[in-house]
């Protein structure tokens, strides 16, 4: 059988996708292309690197092809070409400040029978001049030496890489063979300090390597012991390799897909502004782009059902949107692939959204450390270019003519103006809110006034060319339902200044309990909260945020609430460290502590309600959590009045939300602290509100009754009984303590009950049940049935 | 705690202005060969640049 005639391949597309120019390349007989990169001293030219071999059954060597804008060659050189060197197809090309830094893996004939494989690194000049070519052996490994690099970087101190080197962890299994990577090396290629990062369970190497803020981010691939299905790694560390975080992540498999793959990077990006790491991997069948933000929390996952097995490479656009290609088969073989989505990963077709699962494995930190060996082998080589011809698909796509004109929404009192920039002549401008046309406006702006809630106001430029898809941006709000003193709720979120989705949701459950909440950016609202209502008892919402990103209450914030409390308020208050900031006015009033023993470091998948022991019952709540895996503190309850009312399911017990009623010990005050957040809930969480709204109130004293005393006279009679089957029959007014008319005690109200007091008043039958013939109370009754006025002293 | 009768004005200037669209597509190319590409970039003219390898393997 002869052997398959592989090149590599270069196609130009334009900003719509479509196939500007398209060409083969053949350098030796066999040629693989692993990826390009604009050219350092000429951004309108390319650099293809891949691996090249002969027929004649020489090994394989690295090249690269350096060509002009139209994609012809300008120069092309092979490096390592010799018999006792054979190239890994996954090689990575960087640009750095002059020429660049190529990476990859090579197997190395030892003479022993074994060969090793090993990570190389090769650095070049702008006119592909070797400078110099290192491969590097991992010190102190016995045995079959299995090493590879898969990405690699410049930056200040030299180049950082990540692959994986044999697992140096002393007391793995056997199956762990294999771990993930950093090294990092000087500008010459010696090595300064090098890393490993070694999950117990399983192979692990890292395929794509990121610059973060702080450090670096890996994405790698994960073999779970004995199972082949490879799951995949994300991890976080500090500039010198320190792990900050590390998450195994279920069901997706990394985009790189291994030393034997030519896939290239491109899988692990950092997404500006805040840092959140985005890489496209797979989900077996489909292709997928994840984003997690910098602690590690997955935040969007969309899957694209006409990819192959994973996607290889993806770019951050611009305007916010992601490109991503991968093999796709068209039914008889397979094809290019290229999706262009807009900020929220949508494309338009054939996607859907996901939500993988996540775990944080114990994992060991390592040093390792690399012997360099000189590979000084560069050649001269002339390329065949062959022009190719390929068909073009377009599965879907929205075509958008004109820019959209950014717009900003304004409260003023009760109305919202929008305003924008003007539209280009022709253009048609229709201005939506909440997905419904409002008007057709010519002018740039306009005053609406929409009623309370949060709405979403949308500018739609539709540009006459009936080919072309309306350009829109959009703007949100929340207009607040009550601006008045008749508020009883402040809603106060410090770590966002916009108003979310879950203001937007404890505003909703307040307002269903017949609150009325406002939203707030700071406490100065507080001296002002429950005016006119002098019944009910105002509660301040705060929340704090999650780590790092908490606000921690100032002094006089402390103030303003002890404050607020000593006149009669209630506190609810979540957020990271909300039990160890500095000590405020408020701390002696809340009934709890911190407890330093460190956090749950994401090993809270739900909590469980408690009973405090302190007059607020939580055990009919329970959920699972999806909140920050990063930082959720211990709490206890501390002193008399104070129980703890969560704690963590998945943990040990320990306490991660407690109340306090300060009634018990002479104060007038409720507070429930919680660590974990109300929007991490999956569950009833508006009925959670609702029950700390009860909890956070006085207890309300149970009303009084005498059981079949209908009509609310005093009086037991023959009247109650009339009153019943009027109140049955003839649309009678209620009585004013439903409950009382439930002669019979069984939490309905129908004919039974006039003939329970028909039936004991004049045949001398069964008598109503308690509270009878004396004022009681039924707390079950009066909650299904009403009371609204006692008829009892 | 103070009451006061007057009513009390919560003004909350809390805009969001995104981008909703932007163009999106799916496109696939390819010849009659098995092509798998590995690396995408962008080009200076706003258009893409893709490597990849062809395999001369027909399936029938």
């Amino acid at each position: 059988m002869p052997p398959i005639g592989r090149s590599a391949c270069l196609t130009k597309l334009d900003n719509n996708g479509a196939v500007v120019w398209n060409n083969a390349y053949s350098v030796l007989d066999v040629t693989r292309g692993a990826a390009v990169r604009r050219a350092t001293d000429d951004p309108t030219g390319y650099v293809l690197v891949g691996t090249t071999e002969t027929t004649l059954g020489f090994a394989s060597s690295i090249y690269v092809i350096r060509t002009d804008g139209a994609g012809a060659p300008l120069w092309t050189f092979t490096y390592g070409t010799d018999s006792a060197h054979n190239f890994m197809d996954k090689v990575e090309i960087k640009n750095c400040d002059t020429g660049y830094i190529v990476t990859g893996t090579v197997m190395v004939e030892s003479g022993l029978g074994v060969p090793e494989i090993a990570g190389f690194l090769l650095r070049i000049d702008d006119a592909g001049a070797l400078q110099w070519m290192r491969i590097y052996s991992q010190v102190g490994v016995t045995g079959f030496a299995d090493g590879a690099f898969k990405d690699v970087h410049q930056n200040s101190v030299g180049f950082v890489v990540t692959g994986h080197g044999v697992s140096q962890f002393p007391s793995g299994p056997t199956q762990n063979a294999r771990d993930t990577i950093l090294f990092q090396t000087d500008t010459l290629g010696m090595p300064l300090w090098g890393k490993q990062y070694a999950n117990l369970e399983g192979n692990n190497s890292g395929e794509s390597l990121a610059i973060t803020a702080d450090g670096y981010a890996i994405v790698g691939g994960h073999l779970p012991p004995l199972i082949d299905n490879y799951t995949t790694e994300l991890l976080s560390t500090d500039s010198t390799g320190n792990l900050n975080w590390y998450r195994r992540i279920f069901t997706v498999q990394d985009g790189g897909s291994h030393y034997q793959s030519n896939v290239a990077n491109g899988t692990l990006r950092v997404l500006p502004p805040n840092d959140e790491l985005v890489f496209v991997g797979g989900t077996g069948p489909d292709s997928a782009l994840l984003r997690y933000d910098f602690t590690g929390t997955l935040q969007s996952a969309q899957s694209y059902d006409n990819i192959g097995q994973f996607g290889a490479s993806f770019l951050i656009e611009p305007s916010g949107g992601f490109t991503l290609t991968g093999p796709s088969s068209n039914g008889l073989n397979r094809d290019y692939s290229v999706i262009r989505t807009d900020a929220n990963f949508l494309s338009g077709c054939h996607e859907g959204p996901f939500s993988p699962p996540s775990d944080t494995p114990p994992i060991e930190v390592v040093d390792i450390e690399y012997t360099p060996i000189n590979v000084d082998v560069a050649l001269d080589r002339t390329p065949v270019v062959t022009p190719l011809v390929w068909i073009e698909t377009v599965l879907c796509q929205s075509s958008i003519c004109v820019d959209p004109a950014p717009i900003i929404c304004t409260l003023t009192a009760l109305d919202v103006v929008i305003t924008w920039d003007p539209a280009p002549v022709g253009v048609v401008v229709e201005l939506w809110r909440d997905g419904v046309l409002l008007a057709f406006v010519p002018d740039t702006t306009y005053t609406d006034t929409p009623g309370p809630g949060a709405h979403t106001y949308e500018l739609h430029l539709v540009d006459p060319n009936p080919d072309c898809d309306p350009a829109i941006s959009s703007c949100s709000l929340l207009v607040p339902s009550i601006i008045s003193a008749t508020a009883t709720d402040v809603l106060v979120d410090f770590a966002r200044p916009t108003i979310d989705e879950i203001d937007v949701c404890i505003a909703d459950a307040l307002e269903s309990v017949g609150r009325s909440p406002i939203t707030g950016l700071d406490l100065s609202s507080l001296t002002d909260l429950g005016a006119a209502q002098p019944d009910v008892t105002p509660i301040a919402w705060l929340q704090l945020g999650e780590f790092p990103a908490q606000h921690a209450l100032t002094q006089a914030e402390g103030d303003q609430l002890a404050q607020f409390l000593s006149s009669g308020g209630s506190l609810y208050i979540e957020g990271a460290d909300v039990a160890f900031d500095p000590p405020t006015a408020l701390s002696s009033m809340d009934g709890v502590v911190g407890v330093d023993d460190g956090d749950v470091f994401g090993q809270v998948p739900g909590v469980v309600g408690l009973d405090s022991g302190v007059g607020f019952d939580a055990t009919a709540f329970s959920a699972s959590y999806r909140g920050s895996g990063r930082s959720i503190d211990h709490l206890s309850p501390d002193g008399a009045g104070a129980g703890a009312l969560f704690e963590n399911g998945g943990g040990e017990g320990q306490t991660t939300a407690v109340f306090y009623d300060a009634t018990v010990t002479g104060g007038t005050h409720r507070v429930l602290t919680s660590s974990t957040s109300l929007e991490g809930y999956d569950g009833d969480t508006g009925g959670w509100i609702a029950g700390i709204v009860v909890g956070l109130s006085p207890p309300t004293a149970e009303p009084q009754f005498v059981r079949g005393e209908c009509n609310g006279d005093g009086l037991y009679d023959i009247a109650d009984g009339i009153y019943t089957l009027s109140l049955l029959f003839t649309s009678g007014p209620d009585g004013p303590c439903q409950v009382a008319c439930d002669a019979n005690g069984d939490a309905l109200i129908d004919l039974a009950d006039a003939i329970t007091t028909f039936s004991y008043l004049l045949l001398s039958g069964t008598p109503p049940a308690a509270p009878f013939p004396n004022c009681g109370g039924d707390s079950t009754g009066v909650a299904v049935l009403g009371c609204a006025v006692s008829g009892c002293p | 705690m103070k009451r006061p009768a007057q009513t009390l004005l919560v003004l909350l200037g809390l805009a969001l202005t995104t981008s909703l669209s932007a163009q999106t597509f799916q496109r696939m190319v390819g010849g009659v060969f098995e092509d798998e590409p590995t690396c995408i970039e962008h080009t200076v003219d706003d258009g893409y640049i893709i490597s990849g390898t062809q395999s001369e393997i027909v399936y029938t």
